[in-house]
């Protein structure tokens, strides 16, 4: 039986290191390039989609 | 044997209504060679025991009567079988079925048994009451019967299609920053913009319009939302690889209209393929309501 998590944010990409907090991933990105980038690599990685929070700041949640 | 002939003839008239009513189509199910061995064998036992039926009850033998009707019922554990099989397999479709569907289907395949009863107890009795004419009189007035019976009865089973009960139009998709926005309502949030890109070039979009408050309700229904995303990806086939979720087709609900608005990215862009599979969608069974036979349903048109 294999079980995976849904709903859930699975790891976060942010520009900016002050608009998030608290527990789980972070992976932190120098410009807009390197956030979609690094987002994609999770995304497929994680079989996970990527949602963007319009403030510099991309999440993955697999549904 | 006195009765050969009607049991043999009930046999395989329920047989060959099982065989009649076996389709195989877009959705490969029964799945074809194993999954129709397995349907025509049990219509055969169904029809042997709507066949034998006839004789045990001339002869009195009202035990054999109750003995076949407690085997009838035993077809109660197809239903259990196929929601089993398709419950198992769910995990390997890119697009799941939903468990609306699958009992709908269960549900199906334990009703057909019972019509190919019906049928070869219609041919059972009707050869029965044919017994002084020749042999022929009765095989012909046999075969009416089955062929009459099994079309009734599968002409009675057919529901409705999404296309009966909505009017189906293309839309236009287009992003308000990283969301996806068809005809006004704001289905899913796109991060990636290859993904975005992805979708402007080869995606399509449907509004899924209903014709009334019936059917309103209707599509409101979850697991119909779901049947439409499976049914029409296995028609016209997806754009998508395990693991790309932004990819994986969306049925939404706009709550002040109660119209569906669905956006797929399929293999090939045809729009006039995508309206016609989305009109080609079975309507649940489980998923139809009637608000409106309600005192409070009218009152609320």
């Amino acid at each position: 039986m294999n079980i995976v998590t849904t709903k859930e944010i699975l790891a976060v990409v942010t520009l900016d290191r002050n608009k998030v907090a608290g527990q789980g991933l972070v992976f932190y990105a120098e410009n807009e390039e390197e956030l979609s980038e690094t987002a994609l690599l999770l995304a497929r990685v994680l079989a996970a989609a990527v949602h963007d929070l319009k403030n510099g700041t991309m999440i993955l949640v697999r549904h | 044997m006195k009765y050969l002939i009607t049991v043999i003839m009930g046999a395989l008239a329920g047989f060959f209504a099982r065989w009649y009513m076996l389709r195989r189509d877009y959705r490969q199910y029964p799945s074809y060679p194993q999954g129709w061995a397995i349907h025509l064998f049990l219509g055969f036992i169904g029809g042997l025991i709507g066949a034998v039926i006839v004789p045990s009850f001339l002869e009195q033998e009202f035990a054999a009567v109750s003995f076949l009707l407690l085997a009838a019922s035993q077809f109660r554990e197809v239903r259990n079988a196929e929601r089993n099989t398709l419950a198992a397999v769910e995990s390997t479709e890119m697009v799941s079925r939903g468990n609306a569907y699958i009992e709908g289907i269960a549900r199906v395949f334990e009703a057909r048994n019972y019509l190919a009863i019906w049928v070869s107890l219609a041919v059972a009795i009707t050869s029965e009451l044919l017994a002084q004419f020749s042999f022929p009189v009765r095989i012909i007035g046999g075969l009416l019967v089955a062929c009459g019976s099994a079309f009734v009865l599968n002409r009675l089973m057919q529901g409705d299609y999404v296309g009966d009960i909505a009017q189906v139009r293309l839309a236009d998709l287009s992003f308000e920053g990283p969301i996806l926005v068809v005809d006004g309502v704001k289905m899913m949030n796109v991060g990636l913009a290859q993904a975005r890109q992805v979708y402007e070039e080869r995606g399509l979009a449907a509004v899924i319009a209903p014709n009334g408050p019936n059917t309103k309700a209707t599509l409101a229904n979850l697991g119909q939302m779901q049947a439409i995303a499976h049914d029409v990806s296995a028609m016209i086939g997806i754009y998508m690889d395990v693991g790309e979720q932004e990819f994986t087709p969306l049925v939404r609900r706009e709550p002040s209209t109660g119209k569906l608005v669905f956006v797929m990215i399929p293999s090939a862009q045809d729009p006039e393929a995508f309206i016609a599979a989305i009109k080609r969608v079975p309507v649940l069974e489980g998923a139809v309501r009637k608000p409106l036979t309600s005192k409070p349903g009218r009152m609320m048109d």
